[in-house]
């Protein structure tokens, strides 16, 4: 943002302020359709002028935006949407006019605000925990900032069943595949003693052409078998053994 | 649809379609089990509103409170709303305003009061507004309303000379004083593009200004 004062920024102002303050100010549906692109190229550009004057419409053009942006199913904000309907609920009365008194947070009650963050905090955890397990660890790993992740780092050449086995306590792990040239591989990993996958997944090279895997808090320990193709059911190149045991023995 | 007609609920989805929509706003204003037609608006419109409201109010907490403030409004003027404008439009304006309110009140919002020095004496004379900002048309020199006139015919021109999208970025910026992001939303381009015309445009004044402003600071 420009915040220093020059003569350069103070003429373009006196220039901007010279021109004709605008009158007629878009109502929200022509902002909402102009988000939407609903409107011929012409009345676009005439909005978009109007903007350069007109704060006011600029925060409202802002705030259209955000209403006109495609709905995206999202679990956890219906969880709170549904825990705040409950809240809302209980301050609408029978008559508009309830609402109102009660919506000032006075005669005695305690502050609507206090009660709304509690009650809130309340529901969520008891709507949370309706969540199944999978939601939960995808909210978890989706917020959680993850400090002092430790690498493991798999060199190459580790072809066969027989190689060596590293042992990985449980806890964030970053695996990392070493030397390789592929644009891609694929990853498999399969319980050692079953063969059964419990995950697959395509690699790319990062930007120090490295492979890496992130193993998180809550894998299960155990003995696996890391395959590595060069596609999806394709040519197995490398195999690394890896033995998750319990504790994060950091 | 007749009103009353008994139909399965569309409460249940947040994703109501326009006509469950706006059945629910005659029921409400006809009485017909307001509180049911309130929720399927309520879960209809929430998520806009935090969408709204979440890059513009740090606070979940106050968040909450505002849309809390928002759906009250809503629920107080529902029965005056006459379908004028589309209903959506009409909760943006509400929540629009409502937020405003609460900007403003806020000590970078709009409307903050100056502060006031405790050692100034109180029955001091207010500074006089002439003598502080001496207008051009008194204090200037003729050579120097000469010079400005000049630098205001050259800036008109080199802007006017600029693509209408660098000239909005550059007005955006400087006058309205708005942030890249905020200028990409409001124009439906990206940051980079908006950054990409803002340097662009300062190339071109640079160009064609820079022996009258010497700088081109934005």
């Amino acid at each position: 943002m420009a915040e220093r004062s020059s003569d350069f920024r103070d003429t373009l102002l006196e220039l901007i302020e010279e021109s004709p303050e605008p009158m007629d100010h878009p109502s929200p549906d022509r902002w909402l359709a102009y988000h939407r692109g609903e409107l011929p190229e012409d009345e676009e550009t005439r909005l978009q002028e109007h903007l350069a004057r007109c704060r006011d419409c600029f925060d409202l053009a802002e705030a259209a935006a955000a209403f006109a942006e495609p709905e995206k199913p999202d679990a956890g904000q219906e969880v709170e949407t549904a825990a705040l309907w409950r809240l809302l609920r209980s301050q609408l009365g029978p008559s508009v006019g309830n609402v109102r008194s009660i919506s000032a947070g006075r005669r005695g009650r305690p502050l609507w605000r206090f009660r709304l963050a509690s009650t809130l905090a309340a529901s969520l955890f008891v709507a949370l925990v309706g969540l199944n397990l999978q939601q939960r660890s995808e909210i978890a790993a989706l917020h959680a900032p993850q400090p002092n992740v430790a690498f493991v780092d798999l060199p190459s050449g580790e072809r066969a069943a027989g190689g060596r086995e590293q042992t990985v306590p449980a806890g964030t792990r970053m695996l990392v595949f070493s030397d390789k040239d592929l644009p891609a591989y694929w990853l498999a990993i399969r319980e050692a003693a079953t063969g059964k996958e419990v995950w697959s997944g395509e690699l790319r090279p990062n930007r120090d052409s490295v492979l890496t895997l992130l193993l998180p808090e809550k894998f299960r320990p155990g003995r696996y078998r890391l395959e590595l193709s060069d596609a999806r059911g394709g040519k197995v190149l490398e195999m690394h053994l890896l033995r998750v045991t319990e504790g994060r023995g950091d | 649809m007749t009103v009353g007609e008994q139909t399965p609920s569309p409460v249940d989805s947040p994703r109501a379609g326009p006509e469950d929509v706006l059945r629910a706003v005659r029921d409400f204003q006809r009485g017909i089990d307001r509180e049911k037609s309130f929720e399927l608006l309520f879960r209809r419109f929430r998520p806009r509103i935090e969408r709204f409201l979440a890059s513009r109010v740090f606070s979940h907490e106050e968040r909450l409170d505002l849309t809390q403030a928002i759906f009250l409004r809503i629920y107080q003027g529902l029965e005056g709303y006459r379908g004028e404008g589309s209903l959506e439009g009409w909760v943006l304006q509400i929540a629009f305003n409502v937020y405003r309110k609460w900007r403003d009140r806020q000590p970078g919002g709009r409307n903050a009061s100056p502060e006031v020095s405790f050692d100034d004496p109180p029955d001091a004379p207010e500074p006089s507004v002439m003598e502080s900002f001496p207008s051009p048309s008194t204090a200037a020199s003729p050579f120097d309303q000469a010079v400005r006139q000049e630098r205001l015919e050259a800036l008109r021109q080199a802007i006017g000379e600029l693509a209408p999208k660098q000239r909005r970025c550059v007005e955006l910026y400087v006058y309205q004083e708005r942030r890249v992001q905020e200028i990409a939303t409001v124009l439906r381009i990206s940051p980079e593009t908006v950054k990409a015309h803002l340097f662009q445009a300062r190339q071109r004044l640079w160009d064609k200004l820079h022996p009258l402003f010497g700088t081109i600071d934005f």
